[in-house]
């Protein structure tokens, strides 16, 4: 389990909080979606799940390990894996392959351990036959793919996606958010998706919203779905359908929420 | 994509040559070197000329990309000759010009000097062709290894190789986007002199290096989440080695360089 026990982060001391207070957990198994608008301090929540950041006051823990005490700092870094915005900000290797096998090298594994986990994990994100192309002759989700195949290769417990979608078109969009959903609900890990992206709110398990560096919200994607309010001080916007789908129902249709995309208000209304 | 075509780029191919481990051929290059500068004869030359020309034949490299990197040192190599056979007022002449002169010695040396630079150029660039850029800084890192003993950073130097190379089309691509995006505004890169068109790259250069600081700080950032903290302790998903072939090449080379530097 990651733990934020009372965290508060400044970036600088005469700045101002960045995080206030949070509290939170992501169990392994687990799909948690963290949004909030810009400034809300979400990017700062991801860099402090594996210590690239320090907490100005409280505690990070995964299972257990402080993320900052240099004892345990290197092993906390390899049990959460990290995926950002920009993939060409978090490519090193010249190739495919030599990408992904960067964290395990890292880690000091034998090589052959490091081929089975590097075919591996570019199997898992649909990159198997692509192991000698190079980076920049990839597309932007295939690039954004083998990132995450490059956190997965570190074989980690938790994942933590930094709006891993917002570079991304609706094809590539759909196939990370695919990804993160199988590893959290078929492999077991721990995902986190901080996002803009509503589409990644819907598939999540929970959904948390921040606020000024503040937790606002915990709870069921339906939940946040409906309130309106809270929509707007996350800093989210509903998709046409699922306005339609909020529009209907207050007219005392019955539409089922969260109806995030045009298909599934369709149907409720044939049917 | 903006070309970046230079002298000596990779070539890839499957030959013997390129199959060569990339320490080895800096270790043959290296030693080839050494015995181009203990070279004193024409006859220690023609061995040399015709080593380069085998493994340029057996390394399946077209011929014109080896020929390009003589190009770039044409101008040294006619500088070279004619500044040797032209003398003021020689004894054995062999074509006047006023009091200026062709001399047969002159003429001589003149020509052994620029047929060595040739050799040079051709021979050490068959070692970028048939070498990845990529095989090439592990080869660094291996050859340069012993200095690791005086706290020379080494395989932090290799890893920092790796990525500037890795970085080359990205920061192109880069470039082209800034380019367009100023020539949207008026700009323009190829009118007026060479002066005014290299104060054109200004606009360009500035917003690349920002972004370069930039890229280069999150990259930093992504590299740490996956435990890179040094090279030390770190392994390789391919391990290089020397093997026979490696070995016998390198002998090889070095036969030739006592041959032609005791013996001819």
């Amino acid at each position: 389990m990651i733990r934020f026990d009372s965290v508060s982060f400044r970036y600088r001391g005469d700045a101002p909080l960045a995080l206030d207070g949070v509290c939170l957990a992501l169990e392994a198994g687990e799909l948690v979606a963290v949004v909030g608008a810009n400034g809300s301090g979400k990017s700062t929540l991801a860099r402090l799940c594996d210590g690239l950041l320090e907490p100005t006051s409280g505690s990070v823990t995964v299972d257990g390990l402080d993320s900052v005490d240099p004892a345990s700092l290197w092993k906390v870094r390899s049990m959460v894996g990290m995926v950002f915005q920009d993939p060409d900000d978090q490519i090193v290797g010249t190739v495919v392959e030599e990408d992904c096998a960067f964290g395990p090298e890292n880690l000091g594994l034998p090589s052959d351990e490091i081929r089975v986990r590097v075919d591996s994990s570019l199997r898992a994100v649909g990159l198997d036959g692509l192991e000698r192309r190079e980076p920049h002759l990839l597309s932007e989700g295939q690039k954004q793919r083998l990132a995450v195949a490059g956190a997965l290769a570190m074989r980690p417990r938790y994942l933590v996606f930094d709006e891993p979608t917002a570079m991304l078109d609706p094809v590539g969009r759909r196939a990370v958010l695919e990804i993160t959903e199988r590893l959290a609900h078929a492999e077991g890990h721990g995902v986190l998706v901080v996002s803009h992206d509503i589409g990644g709110v819907a598939r999540a398990d929970r959904v948390i919203g921040l606020a000024g560096g503040r937790v606002v919200f915990d709870g069921a994607p339906e939940g946040l779905m409906d309130d309106a309010s809270m929509l707007l001080r996350v800093g989210l916007s509903l998709p046409p359908a699922a306005r339609l789908a909020a529009a209907l129902r207050a007219r005392g249709l019955d539409v089922p929420a969260p109806a995030a995309d045009a298909e599934s208000v369709v149907a409720s209304l044939w049917r | 994509m903006m070309r970046i075509t230079g002298i000596g780029q990779y070539v890839p191919a499957d030959s013997p040559v390129h199959r060569l481990d990339a320490a080895a051929k800096i270790g043959v290059v290296a030693v080839f070197t050494v015995a181009l500068f203990l070279v004193h004869g024409f006859a220690g030359l023609a061995v040399l000329a015709a080593t380069v020309a085998g493994a340029t034949a057996v390394s399946r490299v077209p011929v014109r990309a080896v020929a390009r990197g003589l190009k770039a040192v044409a101008l040294i190599m006619v500088l070279t000759i004619v500044a040797n056979a032209l003398r003021w007022q020689p004894a054995d002449a062999l074509v006047r010009l006023g009091p200026l002169a062709v001399d047969g010695t002159g003429l001589r040396t003149g020509v052994f000097f620029a047929v060595r630079i040739m050799l040079l150029v051709t021979g050490t660039s068959l070692l970028t062709l048939t070498t990845s850029p990529v095989q090439l800084a592990g080869g660094i890192e291996r050859v340069l290894a012993p200095l690791k003993a005086v706290r020379v950073p080494v395989g932090d130097l290799a890893m920092t190789l790796t990525i500037a190379l890795r970085f080359i089309p990205t920061t192109a691509e880069e470039a082209e986007g800034i380019m367009t995006a100023q020539q949207a505004r008026g700009a323009s890169f190829d009118a007026g002199g060479p002066i005014a068109r290299a104060r054109a790259y200004a606009p360009v250069l500035v917003p690349l290096f920002f972004q370069l600081f930039r890229r280069a700080d999150a990259l930093a950032t992504a590299m740490e989440a996956r435990c890179y903290r040094g090279s030390g302790g770190r392994t390789r998903l391919v391990e290089d080695r020397m093997r026979t072939a490696d070995w016998v090449a390198l002998l090889a080379t070095g036969t030739l360089l006592v041959v032609v530097g005791v013996l001819l």
